[in-house]
């Protein structure tokens, strides 16, 4: 069959019917995203979240063996104390690890501050909230892992659903194809955080298995606290996953220096006590203590009222006194002596309630307050089980 | 940033920015983004604007350095395949696919679309500002610096070129008659 023809004067006036293509977005969106980016990017330092995340875990460790050393001794010659006078051996032992360890966790955060924000401010806003069931109309989840000083904080996202139509072909977009589609516009300095994502490799999903294919030259590995932040973030980000792989570019499971092969991280449910974790920037957000799973409710609540190290706070209001019932629907708490919210700050009220309900949930119960003053606050109901954070710490949409 | 300016910029030139952005890389969320760090860059060089040249042209000479920063990093990434974890590539590959506004042209057109990534990189800049964007001879000198007659000599080959390679497909797979 013969070509068909082409001279110029054709391809030209074919060219000049070409259609107009429109950005869809509103004004507004393109408006706040650019109002909310940082005018210049900083340069990335991959490695700076890995090198505190291992010189977090040395600084520790030094502590842990000086004050074995130190108290030694002591420890022994008291072994025939009572158990509560070697609780309160234990307990001192731990304030003075957060003695000793607070100048030097000072400092870090003062460089952390000069370094992540200059001369900026935090890009969350006053108060950051968990997610519930009813913000979710209209709405996906995104959530993702953030770190800084080697913890990973678990924020969550909550993106119209009218752009999740406009982003992706198809409904339900799993956290894997949201992460490769959103991860690259977070700007985690701009919150506080150190910068982390997106993650280096290529992450992919079959069905509910997800892989992250590392390149060779990863530093996930360069501490077991760097391989800690890595897993932790993992969980945090794809919550939707029943594992996620770790591969090597030849797709073989991926061997990290310190535990060798690397098991599959699954994001199942833990049972955590949540703390209240305040960042470089002044943001305080709710973060469990990834480092301790509790048998029960009580158990898990009641051990928010000791801080496990400097930066967890127990965000019970003045540390008042609370007793733990667990019940068949629900997880009562009851403050020893009447509370009256309306004295207290309302961003830790709000700390305290949604802590506490956020330890509750990973034993999946809603909690119940009584020796409250008040009958209702805010948006909440006292006089029943309040409803069960979807997700901790909602930071605004859209990324900036 | 200067909100006044940009409402002005987005008022008059926004849609024609995307549209040139969106031509050359053919992924949207793409060109949405390559958009935004346009208005970064303009917002950081507005003071320094000195109007020798028009608004417009200044704002598609921006859009023009972008993107082709944007194809010099994708290229760098492709020869070193374990580089970064790199959603833009996989956005980029995946953008082989045609704008959906092209996809419903007739067969001709978008053979002709496509054809123009068998160009060179200057001559697809070319028809796109000239035909796509509706810049004149001038303007587009003005966005690429260069000489009228350069623009003049490079659209002459490109439109040469493209009619070389559409000739040369074969007709009855490459287009309807």
């Amino acid at each position: 069959m013969p070509n068909k023809q082409w001279d110029d004067d054709q391809i030209e006036s074919m060219l000049r019917e070409f259609p107009k293509i429109k950005d869809e977005r509103p004004k507004e969106e393109v408006y706040m995203r650019l109002n909310e980016k940082k005018p210049v990017k900083t340069k990335t330092k991959r490695w700076l979240p890995l090198l505190v995340a291992a010189l977090a875990f040395i600084t520790v460790g030094v502590l842990i063996a000086s004050i074995i050393s130190q108290n030694g001794m002591d420890s022994a010659s008291d072994s025939s104390g009572s158990e509560s006078a070697k609780d309160e051996a234990a307990t001192s032992d731990t304030s003075r690890l957060n003695d000793q360890a607070s100048p030097e966790a000072e400092s870090s955060n003062d460089a952390n501050s000069i370094e992540s924000f200059g001369t900026e401010e935090s890009a969350a806003s006053a108060g950051i909230q968990a997610v519930y069931e009813e913000d979710l109309a209209g709405n996906t989840l995104f959530t993702m892992g953030l770190t800084e000083n080697a913890f990973v904080i678990p924020v969550s996202f909550l993106i119209p659903d009218a752009q999740i139509a406009r982003d992706f072909s198809q409904e339900n977009p799993t956290s894997v194809d949201l992460y490769n589609r959103y991860a690259g516009q977070l700007d985690e300095q701009a919150y506080g955080f150190e910068e982390y994502h997106p993650m280096l490799g290529r992450l992919s999903a079959n069905g509910r298995i997800a892989e992250h294919m590392l390149p060779e030259d990863h530093q996930y590995d360069l501490a077991s606290a760097s391989i800690e932040v890595y897993t932790r973030t993992l969980k945090e980000t794809f919550k939707d996953m029943d594992e996620i792989v770790v591969a090597d570019e030849q797709g073989n499971r991926a061997e990290f220096s310190q535990v060798g092969i690397l098991e599959p991280v699954k994001p199942a449910p833990e049972k955590h006590a949540f703390y209240s974790y305040t960042t470089a920037g002044g943001d305080t957000y709710s973060v469990p203590d990834y480092g301790m799973d509790y048998e029960s409710a009580p158990e898990a609540l009641l051990a928010m009222k000791n801080s496990p190290n400097d930066f967890l706070e127990n965000p019970i209001l003045q540390e008042l006194e609370f007793e733990v019932l667990e019940k068949e629907e629900s997880v009562a708490v009851t403050f020893s002596e009447p509370l009256d919210l309306n004295g207290f700050d309302e961003q830790a009220v709000r700390q305290m309630i949604e802590n506490v309900s956020l330890t509750a949930k990973s034993f999946g119960k809603p909690v119940e307050f009584s020796g409250m003053e008040q009958t209702e606050w805010q948006e909440f109901n006292l006089q029943e089980p309040l409803p069960v954070p979807v997700a901790p710490n909602q930071l605004q949409w859209p990324l900036n | 940033m200067n909100d006044s300016v940009f409402h002005r910029l987005y008022d008059e030139y926004h849609q024609d920015v995307f549209q040139f952005l969106i031509y050359l890389v053919k992924n949207r969320h793409l060109s949405e983004d390559l958009m935004h760090e346009v208005y970064i860059r303009v917002f950081k060089a507005y003071d320094r604007f000195e109007g020798k040249s028009s608004e417009k042209t200044w704002l598609f000479s921006i859009a023009k350095n972008v993107a082709i920063d944007h194809f010099r990093k994708t290229a760098v990434r492709q020869k070193h395949s374990m580089d970064y974890f790199d959603w833009e590539t996989q956005q980029l590959v995946s953008s082989e696919k045609i704008p959906e506004e092209v996809s419903l042209l007739n067969e001709d057109k978008i053979l002709l679309y496509k054809t123009l990534d068998l160009c060179t990189g200057d001559q697809k800049m070319v028809i796109i500002m000239r035909f796509f964007q509706d810049l004149s001879i001038a303007e587009t000198a003005e966005v690429l610096g260069w000489t009228e007659g350069k623009v003049k000599t490079t659209q002459h080959r490109a439109i040469k070129s493209l009619r070389e390679k559409l000739s040369s497909m074969e007709g009855g797979e490459a287009h309807a008659e």
